[in-house]
């Protein structure tokens, strides 16, 4: 956390000086690792699945009633031959990886559903959660920032780093739980659980529920969808709105101090319009690409608040899914996962090489 | 040990400038130094047995004997929270011990090899870092099976590539510096380079970082025996008394937040004593 | 019995009640002729209408139906959506006319023959006819069934093990004939697993049925998202007349303290899935009614004997001597219980005996006596708990009796998940003493001890090695013998006598406390059956929301 890790990670390579090439050199490096990065996961994913003791078949099993161990037993072996779970570890891994490359992510072993057409209805619910919590995030983070580097060393600076600090220690486990309680309960202004009001009739079309509201004209739908979002999304917010106080504070000081600032300052600049058109512009490089970074532990975050507040996404998928020995589910949803996280970097990187030229150039 | 035991070593050939000069610095330092005390001389400190049940169950606090009251089986909080110290700040350091053993070999490796194993060092950790840290821990400690040692490693392993990132890029850029080129040119050893000329450039920010994940562990380790894949019951720890005690979040809110608190406190000061190592680097070149 | 009207349902009900009471179980008598009586419709609460029930579960994944058992919450709405030819509507034991409204038991008790009631459609129009009932019975019994998922577990396969023949001798009729008389059929073939599923559906869907269950139940499924929530709607034609509620929505809620709060604002007006430790506030709360549904629910601890370290009987008792049965209803349960006089038949059940209230007392000074004797002081023993509800605190109680009467005590906590699978695995380390649980989804003894005392079940074999003691065989014939009395003080002497035996002479099951799953409402929801909610039976025609 303490450097922003690409300032000093992603320097010009010797590679990508060579010709007028290295942008998109660099790029199609960058694209093609993404595959590589997934084949891996997907196998640490499905190796660690089926380290873990219990297995399905014997959930499934346990549902009949007076039957004998014999029974029981056999029945667990005819389940298992069912979802393949008796064939060598090898097979299993290699029809695991034909069918990701035919894009087929396999059905949950509780009740066959496609886990693409699972994901298909929570990957948005979850996108809509890390959205909602990054934009809260960052103007909290933001605006605190940007006041703390303008007050340096004053006791507002103090403050507000102190309770940055403070607010990305704070146990984000406990803090979902803790929030439901005060603002759901006590104070009764919010609700506690969902996606939606279940007195709400809604259809997905594309399963966000803003864009279905449009699709749909169904304007009904957004207010309750924003107050069933407020809640999950602070709390995953809060933790990371302190680290981006951190970051635009220490990012703005960096660029305050740097040559062509202080000419402007020279040139008679007013301080205002310096800290708009040099400062913070200058400095949102940075800023990106650490939010990128912390897209990851949003969702890592996700899993834990989704469960909490029953919210319908990626993150619950994974939890049910490891609870119940669904390999499948949790195989699908961990890729989505990390294919979101490393397309979200990736975004991040172009964006980046894209707008800093000196970073191409070397 | 005390601050300025560990001020001497935050403080680097290059930086001279002492820490712990603002309040809140002075108590960070404190606190942390508070913790470790209490890990290691906590159960000499009160009196009680953590494990022992009682019909007294759910006391409010202020209790005649129970200065904290008890939990939902009669225990004593107090003597809890007291013997809670241990296993948390054990499996946090142990944790990041590891990550930073691991983060430093590779980083230290990539940095100073570059090339085609640098590549694929760095591959290796964009793999683990294309994956949320909660979740990789989850399904390591999983598939381990949950426990304090299965708890350490999930927690090392998974923030082991942060380290190992910054390493990395520190290490090359003190392998670009005239010193090491010098003594690469005099024909040393790329081993005792990477360790005697390349690793202490490295120390200061390092140093930042590793408190940093210190406390990211803190609340990692309390996160995933609040999650039941952590320190088992019986043992008191602040993550699972935080879970056990949820349910009784409107009879008996202490048995949530003093927990909770203790655990925050631990972690906001580790925070805080990183940022004043940063800040004592800070005034000299950057990390 | 004539046709009755609405009006006077409720009391053809009660008259049918003691048709049946009588009948006892259909051994010996040779006709039941009850031509009334929906089961368990009497018109609800006041004929309130309308508004949304929202039901809090444990999980859903989507998929709901009746040979393939996946979670409790799909399987609350398999309860809603189908119906069997017989219903329990747990306010007594008896069987009653569902979709079958009579039927005739052959003098051997060997043949049953069912005959269906008129006027029964499906939620897809369809008329009922005995060919669904095939269709539905016959899934359960072939695995090679073509409408069956992958996995399925058939959840209704033991009927097969006893079956000689089953057909339907025209659209009305349906005839099992059995090998062996049984007489716990008829209550078991009101359980999920034996719900009738429209035979068109399975021909048009195959094994995504379960995606598109048809039954015809009160509630017809309107939509559902794995991982979050299920929409049934009232179904207009049902056959007890339209539920009060327009629309029951059972939503996935995985995080108890969730629970709790989502009661107390109203965001889930009833549940099962209530943790113990609430019910104390939840009581002082006006918001919600804590309902004091019977006790039928055993928590137990079972012993492997196999094991050296439990290998004498005489540690087996002063482990079943040396709990605080107390202080885990106490602390573990919170009071919602009570202490185990039945042993494992729990009060709310005909053949409760709290005569044998002895098998479970206990008496610490004894049990250090028996583990002296056995110089057994100091001894590991190992325990084995699931790290969910009450079973931590359970099992943190237990570690300290043993350790008490001088046992050294070694203990593992397990995820719910991979608990069932250990208990089944012989060779597993911690296979010693287990810290578990057993739901009565059927209101008859033979459904406890019948299971669990039983040499070759999953608890006399598996769990416990009972079935590898001299002596042990005896008990298959026994509790056959006893199952197949009427209900009466005869069967309770039978099941009392297996149960002091199996006791007294092997001590491989340890009673704890019996008790209920806490069913909670909200305080403007009535008509909720509680008692079938209270073991995951989902009965919800008669229940209504007030002020929607």
């Amino acid at each position: 956390m303490s450097v922003p890790t690409s300032l000093t990670t992603r320097r010009a390579r010797p590679a990508a000086r060579r010709g007028g090439s290295g942008l998109s050199r660099l790029i199609v490096r960058r694209l093609l690792a993404v595959p590589v990065v997934l084949w891996i996961l997907a196998t640490l994913v499905f190796l660690a699945m089926r380290l873990i003791p219990g297995s399905a078949a014997t959930a499934l099993a346990g549902g009949g009633d007076g039957l004998s161990s014999e029974q029981v037993a056999q029945n667990q072996q005819q389940i298992s031959e069912a979802l393949g779970l008796d064939r060598p570890l090898l097979s299993q891994y290699l029809t695991y990886l034909g069918d990701l490359l035919r894009f087929d992510l396999g059905q949950s072993f509780f009740g066959g559903n496609d886990v693409l057409r699972l994901l298909g209805s929570a990957l948005p619910a979850t996108l809509e959660l890390t959205v909602a919590a990054m934009t809260i995030a960052v103007l909290i983070g933001g605006v605190t920032g940007l006041i703390a580097a303008v007050y340096r060393g004053t006791w507002i600076d103090t403050t507000i780093r102190a309770v940055g600090t403070v607010s990305f220690s704070l146990p984000w486990f406990a803090l979902g739980v803790l929030s439901i309680v005060v603002f759901g309960v006590w104070l009764g202004w919010l609700p506690v659980l969902g996606r939606l009001p279940n007195s709400l009739g809604y259809e997905p079309t594309t399963n966000i529920v803003l864009l279905d509201a449009i699709l749909q004209n169904r304007p009904d739908l957004v207010l309750p969808w924003i107050s069933h979002l407020i809640l999950p999304a602070t709390t995953l917010a809060l933790s990371m709105a302190g680290y981006i106080t951190r970051i635009v504070r220490a990012s703005v000081l960096e660029v305050r101090g740097e040559d062509f600032v202080r000419t402007a300052r020279m040139k008679g600049m007013a301080e205002n319009a310096i800290l708009l058109r040099h400062v913070l512009r200058n400095s949102a490089l940075p800023i990106i690409t650490v939010l990128g970074l912390q897209f990851g532990s949003l969702l890592g975050g996700a899993v834990i608040t989704e469960t909490v507040f029953a919210y319908p996404g990626v993150g619950g998928m994974v939890i049910s899914g490891v609870l119940q020995r669904d390999y499948p589910v949790v195989q699908g949803a961990a890729l989505a996962i990390a294919l979101l996280y490393t397309l979200v970097n990736l975004a991040v990187d172009l964006f980046y090489l894209v707008l800093d030229p000196r970073l191409r150039k070397g | 040990m005390t601050a300025t035991a560990m001020g001497s070593r935050g403080t680097t050939r290059r930086g001279t400038r002492r820490i712990a000069r603002t309040p809140v610095a002075i108590v960070s330092w404190v606190v942390v130094a508070a913790y470790l005390l209490l890990a290691l001389l906590g159960p000499l400190l009160v009196t009680g047995d953590p494990l022992r049940q009682s019909p007294a169950a759910l006391l409010p606090m202020g209790s005649p004997g129970h200065l904290l009251g008890t939990d939902d089986l009669g225990r004593d909080q107090l003597v809890r929270l007291v013997y809670g110290a241990r296993p948390l700040l054990m499996v946090a350091l142990a944790a990041t011990a590891l990550a930073t053993a691991i983060g430093v070999a590779i980083g230290l490796a990539a940095g100073y090899l570059g090339g085609r194993a640098e590549q694929l060092l760095m591959r290796l950790t964009d793999v683990a870092l294309a994956f949320p840290s909660v979740l990789l821990i989850i399904l390591l400690v999983a598939a381990a099976g949950a426990g304090t040692s299965s708890l350490v490693v999930g927690v090392g392993v998974a923030l082991a590539p942060g380290i190992a990132r910054l390493v990395r890029a520190l290490a090359a850029r003190e392998s670009a510096r005239d010193h090491v080129l010098a003594s690469r040119m005099a024909g040393a050893g790329g081993l005792r380079i990477a360790l005697t000329q390349v690793l202490p450039g490295t120390v200061g920010p390092l140093l930042v970082q590793v408190l940093t994940t210190l406390s990211i562990a803190a609340g990692f380790a309390a996160g995933m025996s609040y999650l039941g894949l952590g320190i088992q019951p019986p043992t008191p720890d602040w993550g699972y008394m935080v879970q056990a005690g949820q349910e009784f979040l409107y009879t008996a809110p202490s048995l949530v937040v003093l927990p909770a608190l203790a655990t925050l406190v631990f972690v906001v000061a580790c925070n805080f004593v990183g940022d004043d190592v940063r800040d004592a680097l800070d005034r000299k070149g950057t990390p | 019995m004539p046709p009755t009207t609405p009006t006077d349902r409720h009391l053809s009900r009660r008259a049918l009640f003691r048709g049946v009471g009588a009948f006892g179980l259909g051994v010996g008598l040779t006709s039941v002729l009850s031509a009334c009586g929906v089961a368990a419709s009497d018109g609800g609460g006041g004929g309130a209408s309308g508004g949304t029930l929202t039901v809090g579960t444990d999980a859903t994944s989507g998929v709901f139906d009746p040979a393939f058992y996946t979670t409790l919450g799909d399987w609350m709405v398999v309860d809603s959506v189908c119906r069997g030819l017989t219903f329990c509507d747990f306010t007594d034991p008896d069987p009653k006319p569902d979709l079958a409204e009579s039927w005739t038991v052959s003098d051997d008790g060997l043949t049953y023959e069912f005959t269906l009631r008129e006027g029964v459609t499906f939620h897809d129009g369809n008329a009922l006819t005995s060919a669904d009932v095939l269709a539905s019975l016959n899934r359960q019994l072939d695995e090679d069934d073509p409408s069956l998922p992958d996995g399925a577990s058939r959840p209704f396969q033991s009927l097969g093990r006893n079956l000689t023949s089953l057909d339907a001798p025209d659209e009305r009729t349906v005839r099992i004939v059995l090998q062996g008389p049984d007489g716990t059929l008829l209550a078991r073939l009101s359980d999920i697993g034996a719900r009738v599923v429209s035979k068109a559906a399975l021909d048009q869907y195959g094994a995504e049925i379960g995606k598109h269950l048809v039954g015809t139940g009160p509630f017809r499924l309107a939509a559902a998202t794995a991982g979050q929530s299920v929409t049934l709607e009232a179904f207009d034609d049902f056959v007890g007349g339209r539920p009060p509620v327009d629309r029951v929505v059972l939503q996935q809620v995985q995080d108890s303290s969730t629970m709790i709060s989502s009661l107390i604002s109203g965001a889930v007006s009833a549940t099962q899935f209530t943790p113990y430790s609430a019910a104390e506030q939840l009581r002082a709360n006006d918001a919600v009614t804590v309902h004091d549904t019977p006790y039928c629910y055993d928590a137990m601890l079972l012993m492997d004997v196999r094991r050296p370290a439990l290998a004498e009987l005489e540690v087996r008792q002063a482990i079943n001597l040396a709990i605080d049965r107390q202080a885990i209803l106490d602390q573990a349960f919170f009071g919602v219980g009570t202490l185990p006089e039945g042993y494992v038949v729990p009060p709310a059940m005909p053949g409760h005996d709290p005569s044998l209230a002895d098998l479970s007392r206990t008496d610490v000074a004894e049990a250090r006596r028996l583990v002296e004797a056995a110089g057994a002081v100091g001894r590991e023993v190992r325990l084995m708990a699931a790290s969910d509800t009450w079973h931590p605190r359970a099992a943190q109680v237990i570690a300290q009796n043993l350790t008490d009467i001088g046992l050294t005590v070694v203990s593992d906590s397990v995820d719910p998940a991979a608990f069932f699978s250990r208990v089944m695995d012989t060779e597993d380390p911690y296979h010693e003493i287990m810290v578990w649980e057993r739901n009565s989804y059927v209101p008859d003894p033979d459904n406890m001890v019948g299971n669990m005392a039983v040499p070759r079940g999953v608890y006399g074999s598996s769990a416990t090695g009972f079935d590898t003691l001299p002596g042990s065989e005896r008990f298959a014939d026994d509790t056959v013998a006893a199952r197949n009395l009427p209900i009466g003080p005869e069967r309770t002497a039978a099941y009392s006598e297996i149960q002091r035996r199996w006791a007294e002479e092997f001590m491989v099951l340890s009673m704890l406390v019996h008790s209920t799953n806490l069913v909670v409402t909200g305080a403007n929801v009535t008509g909720v059956n509680v008692n079938a909610l209270s073991t995951h039976r989902c009965f919800l025609e008669d229940a209504s929301v007030g002020g929607a």
